[in-house]
């Protein structure tokens, strides 16, 4: 599967994706301690985005992404 | 939401899956054929008052899972940040550059 490169790209076509169908939409977090590498995925089963890094400043960008999604998930979806 | 914080299988791998949830136990209905040939009537879901995220966490060992609703969100935000910080150490730190501070000359 291909990552995205860049962390910003990966952000805003999230977003998108999520926008064009909340419902649908799920986000994977893997952690993989052995290999240091921290993996994220967004897909709503027809479009799928990945990310992966290996950096603690870029676990703490996706932790915000992750926890906006997670509020958007939980507030009226409309 | 206290007991996905606190479980961690020492150096495993580990995968968290966030889902919105509409509450739904049933699949949505669906029209079928009557023996008469007509279609049955299907009346929709109601809609839910509240929507929430669904949030399952697997290990080789165990699974778990929970539902967070909009109140319980900024609780679970603020401890699933701190968790991710003081669990996934095996990420790399960037080393920050130490800039040299000249010592003024008298």
């Amino acid at each position: 599967m291909v990552y995205i490169d860049s962390f910003d790209d990966f952000e805003k076509a999230a977003e998108r994706v999520y926008l064009n169908a909340p419902m649908k939409t799920r986000c994977v977090m893997k952690y993989d301690h052995v290999n240091s590498c921290l993996k994220v995925k967004v897909t709503d089963n027809v479009v799928c985005l990945q990310y992966k890094t290996d950096s603690q400043q870029e676990l703490k960008k996706l932790e915000k992404l992750i926890s906006n999604l997670m509020k958007h998930m939980a507030s009226g979806e409309r | 939401m206290a007991s996905i914080n606190a479980w961690r299988d020492g150096n495993e791998t580990l995968i968290q899956n966030f889902v919105p949830d509409d509450g739904r136990t049933r699949p949505h209905p669906k029209p079928r054929r009557l023996k008469n040939g007509k279609m049955s009537k299907v009346t929709p879901l109601p809609e839910p008052d509240e929507y929430s995220c669904l949030v399952r966490a697997k290990s080789k060992k165990k699974k778990i899972s929970t539902v967070i609703s909009a109140a319980d969100a900024m609780k679970f935000q603020l401890q699933f940040a701190q968790f991710l910080r003081s669990n996934m150490d095996g990420l790399k730190k960037e080393k920050k550059t130490k800039k040299k501070v000249k010592k003024a000359t008298q």
